[in-house]
C-alpha cells in the first residue's frame, strides 16, 4: 500500500510538472510550480525508500535525501504564489538571494548531519533524531509557507473569476497537504519523534496533487486544457478493457492448462472469441459514453454544438439588421457557452466603430484603442496560426497583459475574404470552467459564418443610409420645390390681383370717357358738326375696344389659370346660332352682306355653357361680319356628323393664307392679311384665342378651312349630348 | 311723379362717374342720394330706406362687400335692394358678393348710360325694393 502511494504521488507529480513546465515555458509560475511538484514528488519517493530501510544507516542515509528533497517546497512555493498569475517574477533579487544562501546553507548542514543526527529502525519504524540543523529548516519552511499562504489568501481575496477559482483550488490543495505534511513529518515526526503516521503523509501530497489536477482539468489552471479530462477517459476504459481481456486471458490459459482439447475446449473457444468481437465492436460506443461521462463530470454546462451552430446559421440568415443580428448571435453563444459576456466589434481605419455587448459589460468600454489593438492583433500576429486569442493558452505577453485588463477570455477574428472586419470577443464562463476543444471548435466555425453576415449586414445598412441620405436630398429638394411652388403660387395670387386691380383702374377711367363721349352724342338738345361727330365717335369706339382688350384679357387671364367655370347644361346650339344671327343680323344688313342661318329641323344638344357658347359664335361671326367686304355673303350652316355637332361660319372675305391658319388662334395674333386697315373696328387679337379655349373646355374644336381671294369656314365642333342622358328637349 | 319720389343711393367714390350716375337718373325723376366711400354708404343704409341702391365695391373707408358683410351682421334681412356696379369683374368676386344675396352685378364699363338707366328701370319695375333692414 505504501508502494502504491508513493509511486502514484511520485509519477503524478513527475508528469505534472514536465507538463507544467512544458506547457509555458516562459512563464515563472510555471517554472515554480513545475519545481515545487517535482519536490514534492521526490519528497515521496525518499520518504517511501527511507520507511523501507530496515538497517539504522541505511534509514539514515534515505532520511537524508528526504531532508534534501524537503529544501526548496517552501521556498519554490513562496515564488509560485508571489509569481502567480502574473507569471513574471517579481521578487526582489534580495530575498532570492537571501533564499538561496539559505537553501543553499541547509545542504552542508544535512551532509555533516547536523539537521538530522541518527535515525534508529525499531519495529521497522523509523525513530528520529534531529540535530540543531533543523531549525533553520523549519524556520524557511515556516516563514516561507506562511508568507506564501498569506499572499494566496489575500491574492484569492483580491481575485475575481476564473482567478479566484482556480485560487481557491490551489489555496485549499496546497495548504491541506503542506500543513498536514509538516505537522505529520517535521512536527510528530522529528520533533516529537512520532513517525507512525509518516508513510502515509504522501497521502497528504495526493490530496494536494489532486486538487491542483482538478484545478487544471476543471478551471484551465496554468493552461493545462484537456489532456488530464481525456487521458483519464482513456484511463478508464484501458481499464475496462484491460480487465476484460485479462479475464479471457485467464479463461484461455485455464483452458490450456488443464483441460484436454475436446469439442467441449473448442466450444469455450468461441466464448472468448465472441467476448473479444463484442469488446472490439463494443469499444467505440463504450468510448463514447465514457467521453460523455466525463464531460458530465468536468464539463456540466453542455450544448449540442449542431443545434448551435444550426441556430446560428438560422439567425444569420433571417435578419439585415446590424444591432439585431449581433444581439441574436451573442445571445445565442452566450446562451450556449454560458459566458458571462460576449461582444461583436466592428473596426475601420484603425479603430472600433461600431461595438454591441451583450451580458454584463457595464465595466466594459469595448471600443477603446487596447480592444482595436488585441482585435488587430489577433488576426495579424496569429496569421499562419489558428486566428484565435484564448486566454489561457496565451505566453505571457503584452496581448494577455492586455487581456488580463480588459477581462477577455477569447478573442476570434472576423475576416471576410482577408479582409479584417471586426472581431468576437468572449469573457469568462459564468461557471468558471475553461473554454472545451468543443467550444473553441464551435467558435471556429462560426467565426466566419458572423464574419460574412455581419459585412452582409454592414453593406445593408451603407445602402439603408444612403437611402435616408436619399430620402433626405429628396425630403430637402421637395421642400425647396415646395416653397417655390408656394412662391409661385404667391405670384400667381399677386398677378390675379395685379390683373383685377389694372382691370379696373383701367375701366375706371374708361367707363368716364365711354360714358360722357356717349352723352356728347346723344345730347338731345344739340346738333353736332359732322366732323365732330365723326372724330366723337372714333373716340367711342376706341375707347370700346379698350374696354373690349381689358375684358378679354381678363378672360385669357382666367382661361390660363383654369379659373373658367363652365355653368354645363343641355343647350341647343341652334338656339345659341339663332341669338348670334338675330343680333349680327342688323349689321349685316348694314353691310349688304347676305347673312343666311342654314340649319336642321331637330335640335343639336350639347352639354355647354350656353352664355360662353354664344360668345364664342358671336365672336366668329362678329369677325366674319368685320371682315367681308360689303354685298358679300356669310352662311352660318349647323350640321351634325356622326356625334359632332359642326357650326360652320362660312364667308367670303379674302381667305387667310396657310402659313397664317396655324397663328390665328394665337394671343395677340394680328394676321397680315388682316383687315384691321379695312375694318372700322379692329379686334382685340385675342377673341379667337379665347374661343378656342373655350370650345376645348367643351371638348370641342374649332377648325379653319380657307382660301385666299375666295374666302374662310370657320366649324365650331362640339359633341353630340348623348340623348339618353336625357340632355335633348322634347 | 305726383308721388314720392323714388329714392336711389348711389355708392360712387370715382367723382366723374359719380356725377355722371346722379346726372342720369336725377333726369329720370329719381331722388338720388350719393355716398363717397363705404362707411358713408352703410351710415345711410342703416339711417334710410331705398328703392335701389347701386353699390360700387372698391371704396375707400369699407369697401362694397365689407358693407354688404356688416348689414348682413347687423339684422338686415335682404340686400334684394342693392345692386353692385364695378368695375371688378372676376367670378370670384361676384360670386362673393352673390352669396350676399344681391339684386344683381353690373359691370360698370359695359354700359353706355343709356343701358344702365333701362336695366336701373328693369329692376324697379320688376319688383319694387324696399328697405329691409331693420334699425
Amino acid at each position: 500500500m505504501d508502494l502504491i502511494i508513493a509511486s502514484f504521488t511520485a509519477i503524478v507529480s513527475t508528469i505534472l510538472s514536465i507538463f507544467v513546465y512544458l506547457i509555458n515555458v516562459k512563464s515563472a509560475t510555471n517554472r515554480y510550480f513545475s519545481g515545487f511538484i517535482l519536490t514534492l514528488g521526490l519528497y515521496s519517493l525518499f520518504n517511501y525508500l527511507s520507511s523501507q530501510a530496515v538497517t539504522n544507516t541505511e534509514a539514515f542515509y534515505w532520511s537524508k535525501f528526504v531532508m534534501y528533497s524537503i529544501i526548496p517546497i517552501g521556498p519554490l512555493f513562496y515564488f509560485f504564489v508571489k509569481t502567480f498569475p502574473e507569471a513574471t517574477s517579481q521578487i526582489s533579487i534580495r530575498i532570492r538571494i537571501f533564499l538561496y544562501v539559505f537553501m543553499a546553507v541547509q545542504i552542508p548542514l544535512i551532509a555533516l548531519n547536523i539537521t538530522l543526527s541518527s535515525v534508529e529502525v525499531i519495529n521497522s519504524r523509523l525513530l528520529i533524531h534531529p540535530g540543531l540543523g533543523i531549525i533553520p529548516m523549519l524556520l524557511m519552511h515556516v516563514g516561507t509557507i506562511m508568507t506564501g499562504a498569506y499572499l494566496l489568501v489575500k491574492k484569492y481575496r483580491n481575485a475575481t473569476g476564473l482567478l479566484k477559482i482556480q485560487l481557491q483550488y490551489i489555496t485549499f490543495g496546497i495548504l491541506v497537504s503542506l500543513i498536514l505534511t509538516i505537522i505529520v513529518t517535521a512536527v510528530f515526526g522529528v520533533l516529537f519523534n512520532f513517525t507512525a503516521l509518516i508513510p502515509i503523509s504522501p497521502l497528504f501530497l495526493l490530496i494536494g496533487a489532486g486538487t491542483i489536477t482538478y484545478t487544471i482539468a476543471r478551471h484551465r489552471f496554468l493552461d493545462i486544457r484537456l489532456i488530464i479530462v481525456r487521458s483519464l477517459a482513456y484511463i478508464l476504459l484501458l481499464l475496462f478493457i484491460s480487465i476484460g481481456y485479462i479475464a479471457i486471458l485467464f479463461d484461455v490459459a485455464f483452458f490450456f492448462n488443464k483441460q484436454e482439447p475436446s469439442w467441449e475446449n473448442l466450444k469455450a473457444l468461441i466464448i472468448p472469441a465472441i467476448l473479444a468481437l463484442f469488446f472490439a465492436v463494443t469499444f467505440q460506443p463504450l468510448r463514447r459514453i465514457f467521453e460523455k461521462l466525463t464531460d458530465k463530470v468536468f464539463y456540466r454546462d453542455n450544448y449540442d454544438s449542431n443545434d448551435l451552430l444550426w441556430s446560428l446559421s438560422r439567425v444569420m440568415a433571417s435578419t439585415l439588421d446590424l444591432k439585431e443580428l449581433a444581439e441574436s448571435i451573442l445571445k445565442r453563444l452566450m446562451g450556449a457557452l454560458r459566458v458571462n459576456y460576449g461582444s461583436i466589434v466592428l473596426v475601420r481605419d484603425k479603430s472600433i466603430y461600431w461595438a454591441q455587448s451583450e451580458g454584463d459589460v457595464s465595466h466594459h468600454p469595448f471600443k477603446n484603442t487596447d480592444i482595436y489593438r488585441l482585435v488587430y492583433d489577433s488576426y495579424h500576429a496569429t496569421r499562419h496560426k489558428e486566428h484565435i486569442y484564448i486566454f489561457e493558452e496565451l505566453s505571457e505577453t503584452k496581448i494577455k497583459k492586455l487581456m488580463r485588463e480588459q477581462d477577455i477570455t477569447i478573442i476570434i477574428p472576423l475576416t471576410v475574404r482577408k479582409e479584417l472586419v471586426g472581431g468576437l470577443l468572449l469573457g469568462q464562463k459564468s461557471s468558471g470552467a475553461i473554454y472545451s476543444s468543443e467550444d473553441i471548435e464551435v467558435l471556429k466555425i462560426v467565426a466566419p459564418e458572423i464574419a460574412v453576415a455581419v459585412k452582409n449586414s454592414l453593406s445593408y445598412d451603407e445602402i439603408k443610409k444612403f437611402n435616408v441620405t436619399l430620402e433626405d436630398e429628396v425630403r430637402r429638394a421637395t421642400k425647396r420645390l415646395r416653397s417655390a411652388n408656394n412662391r409661385l403660387k404667391e405670384l400667381d395670387l399677386l398677378k390675379d390681383e395685379f390683373v383685377s386691380i389694372a382691370s379696373h383702374e383701367l375701366r375706371t377711367p374708361m367707363t368716364a370717357i365711354k360714358s360722357y363721349l356717349w352723352l356728347a352724342l346723344h345730347e338731345p338738345n344739340q346738333t353736332i358738326k359732322a366732323p365732330l361727330k365723326k372724330y366723337l365717335n372714333i373716340s367711342y369706339n376706341s375707347t370700346e375696344r379698350l374696354i373690349r382688350l381689358v375684358n378679354d384679357m381678363l378672360t385669357v387671364s382666367r382661361i390660363e389659370r383654369n379659373k373658367i367655370e363652365l355653368k354645363l347644361e343641355p343647350v341647343d346650339i341652334l338656339e345659341v346660332a339663332q341669338l348670334v344671327y338675330d343680333e349680327l343680323k342688323i349689321t349685316a344688313d348694314e353691310k349688304d352682306i347676305v347673312f343666311i342661318f342654314n340649319h336642321p329641323k331637330e335640335k343639336l344638344m350639347v352639354n355647354g355653357d350656353k352664355e360662353k357658347l354664344r360668345e364664342v359664335i358671336q365672336n366668329i361671326v362678329g369677325n366674319a361680319l368685320k371682315f367681308t367686304p360689303e354685298k358679300g355673303s356669310i352662311t352660318i350652316a349647323a350640321k351634325l356628323q356622326k356625334d359632332m355637332i359642326s357650326v360652320d361660319i362660312k364667308d367670303t372675305a379674302s381667305g387667310i393664307p396657310k402659313d397664317s391658319i396655324g397663328k390665328l388662334f394665337q394671343k395677340f395674333s394680328k394676321i397680315e392679311y388682316s383687315y384691321s386697315k379695312h375694318s372700322s373696328q379692329p379686334g382685340t387679337g385675342l377673341g379667337l384665342y379665347i374661343s378656342k379655349q373655350i370650345v376645348s373646355l367643351h371638348k370641342g374644336d374649332i377648325a379653319v378651312q380657307s382660301e385666299v381671294g375666295v374666302g374662310s369656314i370657320f366649324s365650331v365642333m362640339l359633341p353630340l349630348l348623348n340623348k339618353h342622358k336625357g340632355g335633348e328637349k322634347s | 311723379m305726383n308721388t314720392k319720389p323714388i329714392q336711389i343711393l348711389v355708392v360712387e367714390d370715382e367723382e366723374y362717374l359719380r356725377d355722371l350716375y346722379v346726372q342720369i337718373l336725377a333726369q329720370e325723376g329719381y331722388q338720388v342720394t350719393s355716398a363717397v366711400n363705404g362707411e358713408d354708404a352703410y351710415n345711410l343704409l342703416t339711417k334710410n330706406t331705398y328703392a335701389l341702391v347701386l353699390l360700387d365695391i372698391i371704396l375707400p373707408k369699407m369697401d362694397g362687400l365689407q358693407v354688404l358683410d356688416k348689414l348682413k351682421t347687423k339684422g338686415a334681412t335682404g340686400n334684394k335692394h342693392i345692386v353692385l356696379l364695378s368695375n371688378l369683374g372676376q367670378d370670384l368676386v361676384v360670386a362673393k358678393a352673390m352669396e350676399f344675396g344681391i339684386r344683381g352685378y353690373m359691370v360698370k364699363s359695359d354700359y353706355t348710360p343709356d343701358e344702365l338707366l333701362k336695366e336701373v328701370k328693369g329692376y324697379l319695375n320688376n319688383e319694387p325694393v324696399k328697405s329691409s333692414l331693420a334699425v
